[in-house]
């Protein structure tokens, strides 16, 4: 039986053409790689693509205004959760679609950097958000069942504590993955706080990604493919958002 | 365009503490409350910040950079936990 380190699973809602040309890119950057595909999306991908995926049918997912209609990932993780398990993954790096590794030794990367930190999570962008201007807090606070939820299955002293932090390109330990996908009952928040917050009240130990790694991560600045090679001089270890990435033959361009 | 008339219009917001511009925005004085438009920055605590020399006459309110976590793990993992035996 090969044991797997570390196990990509790919958000993504696009075509199976895209989907093939993405993992054609990160099996050539690193062949040493286990993918699982969560298809959130209208495409049927069971057929047309080599690699084992599921399908979440969550309308949480499937939100315009992000924000305002508090997306969740819930149900992303809760499909994802049974082949996780069953894969036997020290690590789980969860990845939405517009990002692209430039690194062939991202995985060992992030393992470096969570080991080194002690943590049980890495995401980006990560703030304590209890008391601040942070604008989905602000908005949850009005609603009374969002500080009584984690009041009611924090394991930590303090149970005040919200975390946020950027949806896309967070690393966990499988344990804590699971563990956070096991959340059924949970009320409607915002994934961006949930996912940090949710780790840290069940007692993990959230942390950020090395800082010089949140630039090439900003979900305001849009990058495109022809800035990829700058990115990857510059140190970066993935971009994120490149929308245009796998919408068509360019990608071979790229790598050639 | 929004950001265009922040730029232009706005001020800078400064972390009180380490002096780093955290963003710029539009500052109002509006029914009683402050308001920040436009700012696009990382989230923000707000402080009434002590000042030298003393004065009865002024207060100032800063802002501050919102904290990265640091809590320890208080979960122990499942590897590390004693294996229950049914027989025990």
């Amino acid at each position: 039986m090969i044991m797997i380190k570390v196990l990509t699973v790919f958000l993504t809602h696009q075509a199976p053409d895209s989907v093939r040309a993405m993992l054609n890119y990160w099996r050539d950057l690193d062949a040493n790689q286990s993918f699982l595909i969560v298809n959130g999306g209208p495409h049927d991908l069971t057929d047309s693509i080599d690699c084992a995926t599921v399908v979440v049918n969550d309308p949480a997912l499937r939100t315009l205004d992000h924000g305002r209609e508090k997306q969740s990932y819930q149900g992303v993780f809760q499909a994802a959760a049974p082949y996780v398990a069953a894969s036997g993954a020290d690590f789980v790096s969860f990845v939405e679609y517009d990002e692209v590794p430039l690194q062939p030794d991202m995985n060992a990367r992030m393992i470096a950097a969570i080991e080194q930190e002690k943590a049980d999570v890495l995401g980006f962008r990560l703030y304590r958000v209890d008391g601040t201007s942070h604008h989905q807090y602000l908005d949850h606070c009005r609603d009374p069942e969002f500080s009584t939820y984690w009041r009611g299955m924090s394991s930590r002293e303090e149970k005040t504590a919200v975390l946020s932090m950027l949806g896309c390109g967070s690393f966990w330990r499988s344990e804590a993955f699971l563990t956070v996908a096991g959340l059924v009952s949970s009320p409607r928040i915002y994934l961006e706080m949930f996912m940090p917050t949710a780790a840290h009240h069940l007692g993990y130990r959230v942390r950020p990604f090395p800082v010089d790694q949140e630039s090439s991560m900003e979900p305001e600045v849009v990058k495109m493919m022809s800035e990829l090679q700058a990115w990857k001089a510059r140190g970066a270890w993935r971009v994120h958002p490149v929308k245009e990435m796998w919408l068509g033959a360019q990608t071979q361009d790229f790598q050639s | 365009m929004k950001k265009v008339i922040v730029g232009v219009f706005g001020r800078n917001v400064v972390d009180f503490e380490t002096g780093e511009i955290l963003g710029r925005a539009l500052v109002f004085f509006w029914r009683g409350r402050l308001l920040l438009l436009g700012y696009q920055g990382p989230p923000l605590q707000v402080e009434f910040v002590a000042e030298v020399p003393f004065e009865y006459s002024r207060r100032v309110v800063g802002f501050r950079k919102a904290i990265v976590p640091d809590f320890p793990r208080t979960r122990i993992p499942a590897s590390d936990m004693p294996a229950l035996h049914d027989n025990d």
